[in-house]
């Protein structure tokens, strides 16, 4: 193989690697895949994908009052009995804890492997959350007295991986949010 | 040998879960309206309830104790001590009322304190009888609520009651439109 051949190839390689590295980063980084579709004559059909790991470091830069959240005098919370009861949920088998039925509505509260379900069916609109035990955990430890640490708390959607987080159709619009 | 070790070992782990998830408590609410076609069911360890529970903190309820107010009751009663003179009677009948409009039964029979209300639409027509609630509360269950003083319900010991109770009804109440049963499974 001549010089210029070698040269040639050398940077063919390289560059190839640089793509398949920026690849590989990419798809093992935390996405938010946001889906928002309007109905009616102005319908618009949006796919936003936010990646996480930009999310995160942007944080750090939010104003100072946004950084916290003061919970109310009046509620008490209970962080190691809360903490306790999300490692009860996680113990259970799957099953439902609630279901509602009526003419008009249906409502779902159940366990799934490792999730919570809370489905709402209505006449009108659907919703569907889908949230890992392990989500309320984090948002557990972002609690600090009488103080919740907003950036400790977005970074509980670390935990929700690979799964259709939220779902809602209504009349007016379907918004769908997918963590990747 | 070895095999034999840890097959056994193998058995042993699985039976000690068996054991354990078969000592889990579930208290089960079933509520169904047929007027307007509504189906309550609610499904939650006793476990859950407990933490619940701590997590809970309101005026009327402290430390897992639900304080009775009295003046809104607009009477002074030591529930306790009533409750501790009626569980020295086994298997006695302490109430029975017959009327037109209602039969009425309260008892103890064995370890289960018993209330029977049956409300019926006119003299004689028992089959036509618009509502009949059945409440079979364990002696212990009772022992566990009442347990504590000054006018105040200990939720906390009801609740680690009903993880030790065995399988069975608790309450069902049924009329025309509304049958409510609670039960531990």
């Amino acid at each position: 193989m001549s010089l210029p051949l070698k040269i040639i190839a050398a940077c063919a390689g390289s560059v190839g690697i640089l793509f398949f590295g920026a690849i590989m980063t990419l798809a093992s980084q935390q996405w938010l895949l946001v889906n928002v579709e309007t109905h009616g004559p102005d319908a618009v059909n949006l796919h936003i994908p936010v990646p996480m790991g930009l999310i995160y470091p942007s944080l750090h830069f939010i104003p100072e009052d946004a950084r916290e959240i003061e919970i109310p005098d009046d509620v008490e919370l209970n962080r190691e009995a809360l903490q306790q009861m999300v490692q009860v949920l996680r113990d259970c088998p799957d099953g439902d804890f609630v279901r509602v039925s009526t003419r008009t509505e249906n409502v779902r509260i159940a366990k799934s492997g490792g999730d919570l379900l809370v489905c709402v069916q209505t006449e009108e609109e659907n919703v569907d959350i889908r949230v890992p035990l392990a989500f309320f955990d984090e948002v557990l430890q972002s609690i600090d007295g009488n103080k919740i640490h907003t950036a400790e708390m977005a970074s509980a959607f670390s935990t929700v991986r690979h799964s259709r987080f939220l779902s809602v159709r209504s009349p007016d619009a379907d918004v769908t949010i997918w963590s990747w | 040998m070895k095999k034999s070790a840890l097959l056994m070992g193998i058995i042993l782990l699985l039976s000690g879960g068996m054991v354990l998830s078969a000592s889990e408590k579930w208290i089960n609410i079933h509520v169904e309206e047929a007027d307007d076609d509504t189906k309550v069911d609610v499904r939650v360890p006793v476990a859950l309830l407990a933490v619940a529970l701590d997590c809970l903190h309101t005026e009327q309820i402290k430390d897992g104790k639900l304080k009775l107010d009295m003046h809104q009751l607009d009477v002074d009663v030591d529930f306790k001590r009533i409750w501790d003179e009626l569980r020295k009677y086994d298997n006695t009948e302490f109430v029975r009322v017959e009327s037109s409009k209602e039969n009425v039964y309260v008892a103890r029979q064995g370890d289960l304190m018993v209330v029977r209300v049956l409300e019926k639409r006119n003299d004689d027509a028992v089959e036509e009888a618009s509502m009949t609630a059945l409440i079979k509360i364990p002696v212990r269950l009772v022992d566990a609520v009442l347990s504590s003083q000054n006018h105040e319900l200990d939720l906390k010991a009801l609740i680690a009651e009903l993880d030790n109770l065995p399988s069975g009804d608790l309450v069902e109440v049924q009329d025309r439109e509304t049958h409510v049963r609670i039960w531990i499974e």
